[in-house]
């Protein structure tokens, strides 16, 4: 299947697409996915709406290949794509529909996530400690504005540098770092609450 | 002693390098060591945990580069039946123009035109006051009138 792929994307890719289309679209999908469905998992907290959302990702950066002109990386275009979908599915009626009827419960995401912690670093008390304070960051971060909570993202989970979030985001640099300002002011917050 | 860093000045450290002055007030200060480390270290086990949170094994990974692959496929051969339908499409359209009948010719008209005149005027002459018993003798009178005439053309 991977050859079929990769023939089509040879014989069907524009010009200006050299770059990508020279790349096996198959590989280009293996070393991305993981980190797509993670931000749209973070951005989501949903994996089923995850997982569909990394798959129409791909199938979207495919078709629009054509427009891939090199400027950026890969995975920054691929984070612009992984993030536009996530704002289009809050603001799909059918989401708030099923938001409405069914509203979803985050404490079962926070527990797992704070459970996440390695257990024998810290002492019991310290690995307790540190869960609460996992799961203040996460409850800040699920207080965020919509843009704020991708900043946060991509800076303190994907570890993408300043410059990288304002090229995938298309904001002012200036921007990142205030919105970077205010998420860590809320979540210093929350965290100091969580310790006390 | 310099009074502790702001707020701001905390938060940048998380993402740009202090500066000389911010450097020497760290060195310094345990306080802001201490602000600084607590949440440089819940961030990062934060991160911890959102990756461990997404991690999945090797077949879920695999399951989706393999329908991502046949989605991509099957909308590739979708596009040749769609310009087939097109193009027969269009030679149904071309077919139809090229067959359609042609507008009856101007002498069949004309033959058309003066056979209905008649038509009128036997029916206006039929439809005039001529008692009943008389009609067939103005009809016969009418006939030949008008046999005289085309005689005479």
């Amino acid at each position: 299947m991977a050859d079929i792929v990769t023939g089509m994307l040879a014989l069907e890719a524009a010009p200006d697409a050299k770059s990508l289309a020279e790349q096996d679209f198959d590989q280009i999908v293996r070393l991305h996915q993981r980190r797509i469905y993670r931000i749209l998992l973070f951005l989501l907290k949903d994996p089923d709406a995850a997982e569909n959302l990394t798959q129409e990702c791909f199938l979207r950066a495919y078709q629009k290949r054509s427009s891939f002109r090199g400027e950026a990386a890969v995975e920054t275009w691929l984070t612009r794509i992984a993030i536009n979908l996530a704002r289009d599915y809050f603001r799909s009626k059918r989401h708030g529909f099923w938001q409405k009827l069914f509203p979803r419960d985050d404490r079962g995401e926070l527990r797992d996530i704070a459970e996440q912690i390695p257990d024998g670093r810290v002492s019991a008390e310290g690995e307790l400690l540190e869960r609460e304070r996992v799961a203040a960051v996460w409850r800040a971060a699920d207080r965020l504005s919509p843009q704020q909570r991708e900043v946060f993202l991509l800076r303190f989970v994907e570890e993408m540098s300043l410059r990288e979030i304002a090229a995938t985001l298309q904001i002012e640099l200036g921007t990142v770092k205030s919105h970077l300002s205010r998420a860590l002011s809320s979540i210093r917050t929350h965290v100091k609450g969580a310790g006390q | 002693m310099n009074p502790h860093l702001s707020e701001s000045e905390l938060n940048a450290l998380l993402w740009e390098e202090p500066s000389a002055g911010t450097s020497e007030h760290l060195a310094q200060c345990a306080e802001c060591r201490r602000e600084r480390e607590l949440i440089a270290g819940s961030l990062a086990a934060f991160r911890s945990g959102v990756q461990q949170y997404a991690l999945r094994d090797e077949f879920f990974w695999s399951a989706q580069r393999a329908r991502i692959a046949s989605t991509i496929a099957a909308r590739a051969h979708q596009t040749v039946p769609t310009l087939a339908w097109s193009m027969l499409a269009g030679l149904i359209v071309l077919g139809i123009v090229l067959l359609r009948p042609a507008k009856p010719s101007a002498v069949r008209q004309t033959a058309y035109d003066q056979d209905y005149a008649l038509l009128v005027v036997v029916e206006q002459t039929v439809n005039s006051e001529v008692p009943d018993a008389l009609a067939p003798a103005t009809l016969l009178a009418y006939e030949m009138n008008r046999t005289v005439k085309t005689r005479s053309k």
